[in-house]
């Protein structure tokens, strides 16, 4: 239960299992990370687990569930630490117990990557069917332990491929889907900067370079595809000392997908409020305007 | 004069709206539906797939970025998962099963087509060997998403455009809760407001109000076979209770135009039709006139009236004089 206290009551409903095929989006800019939502979302998806004979069994997401992590900005040690810090969740004994393995792109890329093959057909190919049989193998290991468990994809930052020139946009896209295709749900974790949103503008002032196409092309795909968008941006009035940021949720293009009625039981309705992480790792979500407590 | 033409144009417009939603007598081939992350195109096509159920028609619905289709009964093909020959002969088997049956073919998002350089210029061509009298093509183009230039021709047309002159219908989705924003905005003179990535604010994917839960607004653009279009604005009430509106589908047709919508009806015309109809009996002063007082009115000279008929030169001043006037000569010398 101590977990549960750790994540804002406002946005806790978003952050339980997402239903099958279901795609969250999570997006942050520069100033403002959005990992300790991530890092929320990962340790309440392994915590449910644990609490199976507890209080919310009448819930679907206590049903056994398990986190695969793709990383390809952030390593283990990263993860480890702020998802220890945040949630007070040993990722080490989730993953012998089955319920957690990540893939560490950072500190193991992938031999393709460094072959310089970026940019070309064969290359980009070669490239993702690498990736694609070590979270593969990953995932079979998960699937050893507790073939009935549900597993959730986390990719973290597939974005930075299509900035390194790596692979393109549709390359990427579909990626992702087979990824999806494979496990319960997924989430992507993806930068909404506005020079990587440029290109999606209507009428460019100048022509988009084709980085900033492809992965602008990127994320609106995503965007269209996922179930609900969780965005977080600076203040408008610059930093404060109580405000970290802006919080908005928003439904995706595949939000008509699953009941309506389900949606509104669960609280997932849109909203936009301000988020303040403090020194100690708490997190509070409130409304424009309220006090930071509220 | 204005409300009957608005009654004629509400009663085509509907009838047009509805026959082209049920698929009937082939009078859209290929429809594009556009949209955007303000908007989701899904349950406009949601919609389009219900109705072709209930009236018989065989949906394949080709999948480039949907893994699991929340429709039942209909033909699947994940074409994402495989080559365009593979998914090609995949939609060109499954259209020779009952051929004379009509169908619908239905394309998530030509997005990925477009930009993929084995296909993006063959698109139009491609998607137009679908088509034939008993088959029509409903395709989703999402606006926001660039396309990629990487192998892309600078000179040549976006693959949009061309897939616009081969529409015979274009439907854009908006957002029915910006949709009023923006013309509350403009009925006060006030700049419209911008949602989502328009909004040009750092991190901001999606506006808030996006993909509104119980409706949408599409924007029609229906050309003719004669050339002539037919542009009109409707409101889409989305339900996700299937099998409700199916019992009640066959009799009534729930899209309205977005004009008629209470929420949307401009204030002004309202009060125009209280004055003409009913304005009369709301006072207790008689403000009318009667057959006399007209035709007194009517009788009344208005001074300087032979002016007005003209063939008199110049400044002529015209005066008549009073009795208690006197005339001086001298003055009237200098």
């Amino acid at each position: 239960m101590s977990s549960r206290n750790r994540i804002p009551p406002t946005i806790e409903p978003f952050l339980r299992l997402p239903p099958e095929t279901a795609l969250l989006l999570f997006t942050s800019t520069l100033g403002c990370s959005v990992n300790w939502a991530t890092t929320r979302f990962i340790g309440n998806l392994i915590t449910q687990t644990r609490d199976e004979e507890g209080v919310e069994s009448q819930d679907e997401a206590v049903a056994t569930a398990a986190v695969l992590l793709v990383s390809w900005v952030r390593d283990g040690a990263y993860w480890k630490t702020e998802v220890r810090r945040t949630m007070g969740v040993d990722v080490d004994k989730a993953a012998l117990q089955g319920r957690f393995a990540l893939v560490d792109f950072l500190r193991r890329p992938p031999s393709s990557l460094n072959g310089g093959g970026g940019g070309s057909a064969a290359g980009e190919e070669a490239l993702l069917a690498e990736m694609e049989r070590s979270i593969v193998s990953s995932l079979e290991k998960l699937r050893n332990v507790n073939n009935a468990q549900k597993v959730v994809l986390v990719l973290d930052n597939p974005d930075v491929l299509l900035a390194l020139n790596a692979v393109s946009a549709p390359s990427l896209a579909r990626f992702v889907l087979k990824l999806r295709s494979q496990v319960y749900s997924s989430a992507v974790i993806c930068s909404a900067d506005a020079p990587l949103l440029a290109a999606a503008d209507a009428a460019p002032e100048v022509p988009p370079t084709p980085i900033e196409t492809e992965t602008a092309a990127f994320l609106v795909q995503q965007a269209h595809n996922a179930r609900f968008v969780m965005s977080v941006r600076e203040l408008d009035t610059g930093a404060a000392k109580d405000v970290s940021g802006v919080l908005r949720l928003t439904k995706g293009g595949s939000a008509y997908s699953d009941e309506d009625e389900q949606q509104r039981k669960d609280g997932l309705t849109e909203l936009e409020a301000l988020y303040v992480v403090q020194r100690d790792g708490v997190v509070k979500v409130f409304g424009r305007g309220s006090s930071e407590g509220a | 004069m204005a409300p009957n033409n608005m009654h004629h144009r509400r009663t085509h417009n509907l009838l047009l709206i509805s026959k082209l939603l049920n698929q009937r007598d082939s009078g859209s081939p290929f429809t594009l539906v556009l949209d955007s992350l303000e908007q989701s195109g899904k349950p406009l096509v949601g919609e389009y797939i219900r109705r072709a159920k209930v009236s018989n028609v065989q949906v394949i619905f080709v999948s480039l970025e949907t893994i699991k289709t929340p429709h039942e009964d209909i033909t699947f093909i994940p074409a994402w998962d495989n080559t365009l020959q593979v998914w090609q002969k995949q939609i060109a088997d499954s259209l020779k099963v009952h051929s004379a049956q009509r169908k619908l073919l239905v394309f998530d998002s030509l997005n990925s087509l477009s930009s993929s350089p084995s296909t993006n210029t063959q698109l139009p061509a491609l998607l137009s060997s679908f088509i034939s009298p008993t088959t029509s093509l409903l395709a989703v183009y999402h606006t926001d998403s660039p396309v990629s230039s990487r192998q892309g021709d600078a000179y040549s047309p976006s693959p949009v455009t061309l897939l616009k002159y081969l529409a015979t219908t274009i439907i854009t989705t908006h957002s029915f809760s910006h949709v009023r924003a923006r013309k509350a905005a403009r009925e006060r003179s006030h700049v419209p407001p911008s949602f989502g990535l328009n909004e040009g604010t750092e991190g901001i994917v999606q506006g808030l109000g996006a993909n509104g839960r119980e409706s949408l607004v599409l924007e029609m653009e229906h050309r003719r076979k004669s050339g002539r279009g037919v542009k009109e604005w409707y409101f889409l009430p989305y339900s996700s209770d299937k099998t409700a509106n199916i019992s009640s589908k066959t009799h009534r047709e729930i899209v309205s135009l977005l004009e008629d919508h209470p929420l949307y009806r401009s204030a002004p015309p309202e009060d125009a039709g209280d004055t003409a109809n009913g304005g009369e009996s709301e006072t207790t002063f008689e403000l009318g006139l009667t057959e006399k007082q007209k035709r007194d009115r009517e009788g009344v000279v208005l001074p300087y009236f032979d002016a007005q008929n003209g063939g008199v030169e110049g400044g002529r001043i015209l005066y008549d004089m009073g009795s208690e006037d006197d005339f001086d000569d001298e003055e009237d010398e200098i």
